[in-house]
């Protein structure tokens, strides 16, 4: 016999199913694939970036660069490529299907993103409660799929400037194209550098994209 | 130098401004093209500005023509060093004479530094 | 970056440790694994190429003159052709292969283009070239243009080739000439393939041969592990 108890709890003869963890198994998998990705995109894009630099003078050293020299660099620019696009997609589909991103992502508020960027340029980095991202978290993460989505569409362009020549043209032409590619990396790659940071400053929070974290909490749970 | 880089006809107003770059990965600005002049007897010599930062400072020095090759809208400096180029004597106008925008001169061809 | 000779190989990326010592040659299961998504990235890009579809062309007067200056060698080793004695030989699934000399070449109808010549190293210029469409080329010879491809040989050993898809798009130029005058020695004399739709690489010049076949001719550059398609 069932009988609703509290808002969201119910009693019955089975026992109740445990509340989920804050990065599901498929949430980790994902998040994995996408730092592996996303590290041979911006190393081996570094080797396809040195073929003719954009700001004279400076160029990637090749130690940190993926392939010796530009051919190796593009065949695994453009093999990389499809892990980071579909796995991407797959992650954007999940994020919007299961109402994650609306859970963990949304609202940004203002005075909450002045108040936690203080904390963090005091060094104040404390994380109770992992399952809540605070304003500055939201932020991040927000830009970063943003950027991603970005390279994307600039890579594209930078592909194919005819078979896509209409967006080519409303992003200002071949060269702005790898001007903006350039800049889109280079916000993932400051995203990298924080987002590293700070997991290592509060190892907790990388225990948990490794085992899943703590389970949500009940009153909090949704879908 | 210049016969074995297969000279071609280009326009000299074409030229002005362009950047003049060291031959490496990097691609290094070492200064932009002022004028096309001749030299007694008949030495044709880019005036460069060399030097400087942003614009600002820098002096002119007039290098020979043969010296640098064409690489598309931009120029390679192919028989000096940065080093050498600095020890070139400040450009003093008095016997050149500049040529005009629309003639063609004749410049070598370069190959992108790898 | 050393793109001549031997393909180098090799990954100086120290922090991929799992991947240190892996090169990306054929040898190497890595190698084979990223050529294999090469040539299937091909297959999308013959997917996403539309026939149809034109690239930008500009005013004559934003042509590049000279054009840049780019091959596998310096251009102090360049040796000119000998217009004299210069045939473009004929092979594979032509009907008439009878070699054509500059003159007969000059003499066919010619398409102007003034296009964006974009290389894979990642600089472009605006160009303009003229000479007979490849398409009408093949069409007079005879040519299957049911077959895949389009093969060049080259004076300076540089063998490429491409799709027929291509070949038989109307921004596909045996050019003749640039900005309205011969082709310079550096820059192809006397016949260069010119396409709109594919990278630099991909328009060999000095062109001394054309074979249509459909065993797969690869190229130069595809040899050191650069794309076949090469598609823009």
């Amino acid at each position: 016999m069932n009988s609703v108890i509290g808002e969201n709890l119910t009693v019955d003869s089975e026992p109740a199913r445990k509340a989920p963890r804050l990065h599901p198994l498929g949430v980790r998998f994902m998040h994995w694939t996408n730092a592996v990705a996303m590290i041979i995109m911006i190393t081996s894009g570094w080797g396809i970036y040195d073929d003719y630099v954009i700001f004279h003078g400076t160029h990637f050293p090749p130690a940190l660069r993926l392939g010796s020299w530009a051919a190796p660099s593009l065949l695994w620019h453009f093999a990389a490529m499809w892990l980071l696009a579909l796995n991407g997609l797959a992650y954007l589909v999940y994020g919007t299907v299961t109402g994650r991103f609306k859970q963990r992502l949304l609202p940004i508020r203002w005075h909450e993103l002045m108040q936690t960027l203080g904390d963090s340029l005091h060094f104040r980095f404390t994380h109770e409660d992992l399952t809540v991202y605070n304003a500055v978290q939201k932020l991040l993460y927000v830009v970063v799929i943003l950027a991603g989505i970005w390279q994307v569409l600039t890579g594209l362009a930078i592909w194919k400037p005819v078979q896509f020549s209409a967006e080519v043209a409303l992003l200002g032409g071949f060269q702005a194209v790898r001007l903006e590619h350039f800049i889109g990396m280079s916000i993932i790659v400051g995203f990298l550098i924080v987002h590293v940071a700070l997991s290592l400053l509060v190892p907790s929070t990388l225990w948990a994209m490794i085992g899943g974290g703590p389970r949500l909490r009940r009153t909090a749970v949704r879908t | 130098m210049a016969a074995k880089r297969f000279p071609q006809p280009v326009r000299v107003g074409d030229l002005i401004g362009r950047r003049i770059l060291e031959p490496l990965e990097s691609r290094p600005v070492l200064g932009s093209v002022m004028a096309v002049v001749r030299e007694p007897p008949q030495t044709l010599a880019i005036v460069m500005k060399c030097g400087g930062f942003l614009g600002f400072g820098g002096r002119l020095i007039a290098v020979p023509a043969d010296a640098l090759g064409l690489l598309g809208n931009e120029l390679m400096l192919l028989d000096f060093t940065p080093a050498q180029l600095d020890a070139f004597p400040t450009f003093a106008p008095d016997h050149a004479v500049v040529v005009a925008a629309d003639e063609q001169i004749r410049m070598g061809l370069a190959h992108p530094a790898h | 970056m050393q793109r001549r000779g031997l393909l180098r190989g090799g990954l100086s990326l120290g922090a991929l440790t799992m991947l240190t010592g892996c090169d990306v040659s054929d040898s190497t299961s890595v190698g084979k694994a990223l050529n294999w998504v090469s040539r299937w990235n091909d297959r999308v890009q013959a997917a996403l190429f539309d026939p149809n579809k034109l690239a930008p062309t500009y005013p004559a007067s934003m042509i590049l003159k000279p054009p840049k200056f780019n091959a596998y060698f310096d251009i102090t080793q360049l040796k000119p052709v000998d217009a004299q004695t210069w045939k473009l030989e004929l092979a594979g699934l032509i009907a008439d292969k009878r070699p054509w000399t500059a003159a007969q070449i000059a003499a066919l109808p010619v398409r102007t283009m003034v296009i964006r010549h974009i290389c894979v190293e990642g600089w472009d210029y605006i160009g303009g070239w003229s000479g007979p469409t490849l398409r009408s080329f093949l069409e007079r010879v005879g040519a299957d243009l049911s077959a895949k491809y389009v093969a060049f040989k080259t004076a300076d050993d540089y063998p490429s080739s491409i799709d027929m898809a291509t070949a038989l798009h109307p921004q596909t130029l045996l050019a003749t000439q640039y900005a309205g005058e011969a082709l310079a020695d550096p820059f192809g004399f006397p016949l260069r393939l010119r396409m709109a739709t594919k990278l630099g690489y991909k328009n060999p010049k000095w062109i001394t041969a054309i074979e249509v076949t459909n065993r797969y001719p690869g190229g130069y550059w595809e040899s050191l592990g650069e794309n076949w398609f090469g598609g823009l």
